[in-house]
């Protein structure tokens, strides 16, 4: 890790014209609000938040798809804009992005070998004879094996985890520095985002390339992050390595409580008594029993108290 | 809940050895190959598979909403309150729609709503009624029941001025509209943010004790059924490979699948990473996996 950031983010705000905006009455949006942020060389740094709280449009920031109103994005420590004709060819093989929808970001026209095969050639990384192999090595580094069998096909004929493999290694054949990846594993089945998250880990470990994975899953997140910034309101309002486990920030809190339980045990608990079940949670966590029938009945007659806004609006209408 | 199994006889949908083959181009999908289903009276069932392991399909099969898709073949026994959906004429069948039969709830409710009705007006219809004073009043109860407060104002708002989440409840609210003993609903909260997840998970399971309303739960996320589902079914390439209540299943699943599916959504709970060492070596398909 070198002293020096790989990117650094100070002060960016994206404001865009809001879509109720009238020809009267103009009103804005600031989708990305003052973040200061900075994104060490080899680290893990997770971006987690809920719809519309900005996180997208810092990736595109990142990315240099979009430009700040106000502040900068700084590259090695120059501001995006103004990159000469070398450094801005070092920056595009650098940073590299990796989109929710993999179907999208392949050409559905092109089979990978020539999806992949022009990025090759466009950044002559290798020679033209030697084309196929190199580009076979890197869906082999992903994990299609034989890579032969899928150099031949199209986009749709692979399965999304797949596609999303394609993707990752057209990112990583440029040997980039960092990984910007937006939701990467959001529209993929639970057991090929284990493997898609077990081959970012992997690549991170053996060949210290950055992720800035953008997420608005906290689970998924917290197995591989090394820091993670909470955004909300286009403004990042927690950042840390442990802030899951010591939460600061309300917002933060939230999340983690919207987290459902995959202890069924727990989770019932925390239906049929809504009023008091974090507190009292070791006091009776463990009596299934009392859980399974006949507790459910009078949960919607208790609900009030540190419960969503949803139950507290009815209950409230019941007394 | 508990004691599903012992009195068999008053289940209120039966399905047994259901298979709905589909025409995909040349090829024939066997999306569902012989599943049995029972939901009790105001029990609630979990369906829970990856993409593809034709959980979706198995519900458009009972409840019969296979309009978009080719059939190539559906057979088995679908029997609900007795009457058996295969057989069932089209008037009864649209009958136990309008009234005590069962609804569904849908991922993206902005496909299921018309863009171009108020809200309460699409209530309304559901209850069948024009826009009376009488009607008005139940629309309001309904979406007050769906959680959405201030009814009055909200009724007269169109699917677009509404969030995710209010969304969802516009749908559950004229899912409610028909009085259903059993409602469908096929990832309810998938497209949903989490803390709006939850509290539409909360109503859920309100609704479902309060109506004493059957629920079958179609879901990706294990969690989703931990928080609403007595019991649960893990489908797979058209077949339930293990079923059981959720408490049980959920600390001893039998079947490799199910376990696996139960392993992978908890490991990434925990911090720090996972089994080592295993990145490249990973099959690239589910289906190599085995």
């Amino acid at each position: 890790m070198t002293a020096e950031p790989i990117l650094q983010i100070r002060g960016a705000t994206r404001r865009y014209a809001s879509r109720n905006a009238s020809l009267w009455r103009r009103r804005f949006l600031n989708a990305v609000d003052g973040v200061d942020l900075d994104v060490n060389e080899g680290e893990t740094l997770a971006i987690v938040g809920e719809s519309g709280s900005g996180k997208s449009t810092l990736a595109k920031l990142m990315l240099r798809l979009d430009q700040p109103t106000e502040g900068a994005v700084l590259y090695r420590g120059v501001p995006l804009p103004d990159l000469d004709r070398r450094q801005w060819r070092t920056y595009r093989r650098d940073i590299q992005a990796v989109f929710q929808d993999p179907s999208s970001s392949l050409n559905p026209r092109m089979r990978v070998e020539q999806s992949l095969g022009y990025v090759a050639r466009r950044h002559e990384l290798a020679e033209p004879s030697r084309l196929r192999a190199f580009l076979a090595g890197h869906l082999a580094a992903v994990g299609l094996d034989p890579p032969e069998r899928y150099l031949s096909r199209y986009p749709h004929q692979l399965s999304g985890g797949q596609q999303q493999r394609v993707a990752i290694a057209r990112a990583m054949m440029l040997e980039p520095r960092l990984i910007v990846a937006d939701e990467p594993l959001s529209s993929l089945d639970i057991s090929i985002q284990a493997q898609v998250l077990d081959l970012m880990r992997d690549l991170s470990r053996r060949r210290n390339v950055g992720f800035v994975l953008i997420s608005h899953d906290l689970n998924a997140v917290q197995s591989i992050a090394g820091r993670i910034a909470v955004m909300q309101h286009g403004r990042i309002v927690e950042i840390g390595a442990d802030i899951f486990d010591a939460p600061a920030h309300p917002y933060t809190r939230l999340l983690l409580e919207a987290r459902l339980s995959v202890d069924p045990r727990e989770a019932r608990q925390r239906l049929g008594r809504p009023t008091n079940a974090r507190t009292s949670r070791d006091g009776s966590g463990k009596q299934p029993d009392a859980t399974a029938s006949p507790g459910r009945e009078d949960a919607g007659a208790n609900a009030s108290g540190s419960v969503s806004q949803d139950e507290e609006f009815r209950s409230a209408k019941e007394k | 809940m508990s004691g599903g199994a012992a009195n068999a006889g008053a289940a209120l949908l039966e399905v047994r050895d259901l298979k709905v083959h589909l025409r995909v181009g040349g090829a024939i999908v066997r999306a569902v190959d012989g599943v049995d289903l029972t939901v009790m009276p105001g029990e609630s069932i979990g369906i829970v598979g990856e993409s593809g392991s034709g959980k979706s399909t198995l519900a458009r099969g009972i409840l019969k909403l296979m309009a978009n898709v080719e059939l190539a073949e559906l057979q088995g026994d679908v029997r609900f309150q007795g009457k058996d959906l295969t057989r069932i004429a089209d008037a009864e069948l649209r009958a136990l729609r309008r009234h005590g039969g069962f609804s569904m709830i849908f991922q993206d409710p902005l496909g299921y709503l018309n863009p171009t009705k108020r809200v309460g007006t699409q209530v309304a219809e559901a209850l069948g009624g024009k826009w009376f004073a009488a009607t008005r009043r139940r629309v309001e109860q309904l979406l007050e029941e769906a959680g959405l407060p201030a009814s009055a104002q909200l009724a007269r708002r169109f699917p677009h001025e509404l969030s995710g989440g209010q969304r969802q409840r516009v749908m559950i609210a004229i899912a409610l509209a028909s009085e259903p003993a059993l409602l469908f609903a096929d990832e309810p909260t998938t497209a949903l943010d989490a803390t709006v997840q939850l509290q539409v998970l909360k109503t859920l399971g309100r609704l479902h004790r309060d109506r004493n309303m059957a629920m079958v739960v179609i879901t990706h996320d294990l969690g989703v059924v931990a928080e609403l589902c007595d019991r649960v079914y893990v489908m797979r390439s058209g077949k339930v490979v293990e079923s059981g209540d959720t408490v049980e299943l959920f600390e001893n699943p039998r079947h490799p699948y199910a376990a696996q599916l139960i392993e992978l959504s908890t490991r990434h709970r925990r911090p720090g990473p996972s089994a080592p060492g295993a990145a490249p070596s990973v099959p690239a398909s589910p289906a190599e996996a085995r």
